[in-house]
């Protein structure tokens, strides 16, 4: 496991790929995030997204995932206190193939306490390299390991 | 149908009403492996999860009748306090500023405080949103 104390600001790392296909999609949007231009190409079509898109929300479930919950980047995680600065820059379509580029931001910890802070800045992108959605997540991280 | 033009900083609305099962917090959790809420007991939903929660009851009960086009993103979110199965959630927001867009004539941006609160009030999620919004009568 990854934890606070194998973290230090500058750290970079790189995850997936992850994505959805179109049933993941439409299902997701269903369920919370039910905009015409989230459930169809045709209703898409006359719309900046141009055909179905996932819900930002979705994609950002996506991302929390493939960050926090992750065997090839196993942190030890406790819990989210904050997403900041979250942007959605462009439309993540279905069985896009999307990478993490992760940014370890800042760290601190109480002298003694059990888990520490750790910001992380998030840039998404996808197959054709262009950055569909940025976030940065304030995360408690435990600080020992074992 | 409502446009940019028609609504108005300091505009409040209280909408619907989500009873949190414990279902909904598996089935997402197994789904999605999002994070817990810092400082959370086990078996609280996801913070994400109520991120979700909320749009769904702003999609319902604001956004359909509103001339929506997309929102570019979101510049902050916590969750004050945890939220548990049984839980029943209800949506308030308040609209904080709204402008033109030099650049897309055609929609302006609003920005608002969306608050999903439990049945004692509590806020167990915060969202500082912002949203597209058609202007009246700017074709694209």
């Amino acid at each position: 496991m990854i934890g606070f104390d194998d973290l230090a600001p500058g750290m970079t790392a790189t995850l997936g790929p992850t994505g959805a296909t179109r049933d993941e999609v439409v299902a997701f949007a269903r369920a919370y995030d039910p905009q015409p231009f989230h459930l169809s190409d045709e209703a898409a079509s006359r719309t900046y997204f141009k055909r179905l898109s996932a819900s930002g929300w979705h994609t950002v479930a996506m991302t929390l995932a493939l960050v926090t919950a992750n065997p090839d980047w196993p942190l030890a995680a406790r819990g989210c206190e904050a997403i900041r600065d979250l942007r959605w820059r462009a439309p993540v379509y279905p069985d896009d193939r999307l990478w993490a580029d992760i940014a370890v931001a800042d760290c601190d910890a109480p002298d003694g306490g059990e888990t520490g802070r750790v910001t992380l800045a998030l840039t998404l992108r996808n197959q054709d390299d262009v950055v569909v959605a940025e976030l940065t997540i304030v995360l408690i991280v435990a600080r020992r390991i074992g | 149908m409502r446009y940019w033009e028609d609504m108005a900083a300091g505009e409040t609305h209280r909408y619907g009403r989500h009873e949190l099962s414990a279902d909904e917090i598996a089935d997402f959790g197994a789904r999605f492996a999002v994070p817990a809420v810092a400082g959370a007991e086990p078996g609280a939903a996801p913070g994400h999860l109520l991120c979700c929660i909320a749009m769904r009851l702003l999609v319902d009960h604001a956004l359909s009748g509103m001339a929506s086009l997309g929102s570019p993103g979101v510049d902050h979110i916590d969750w004050p306090v945890p939220a548990y199965a049984g839980d029943v959630l209800y949506l308030s927001t308040e609209m904080l500023s709204l402008r033109p867009l030099e650049s897309r004539p055609e929609m302006g941006l609003v920005k608002q405080r969306v608050t999903l609160s439990n049945q004692h009030g509590e806020a167990v999620a915060r969202l500082a949103t912002n949203a597209f919004v058609a202007r009246r009568g700017v074709s694209a």
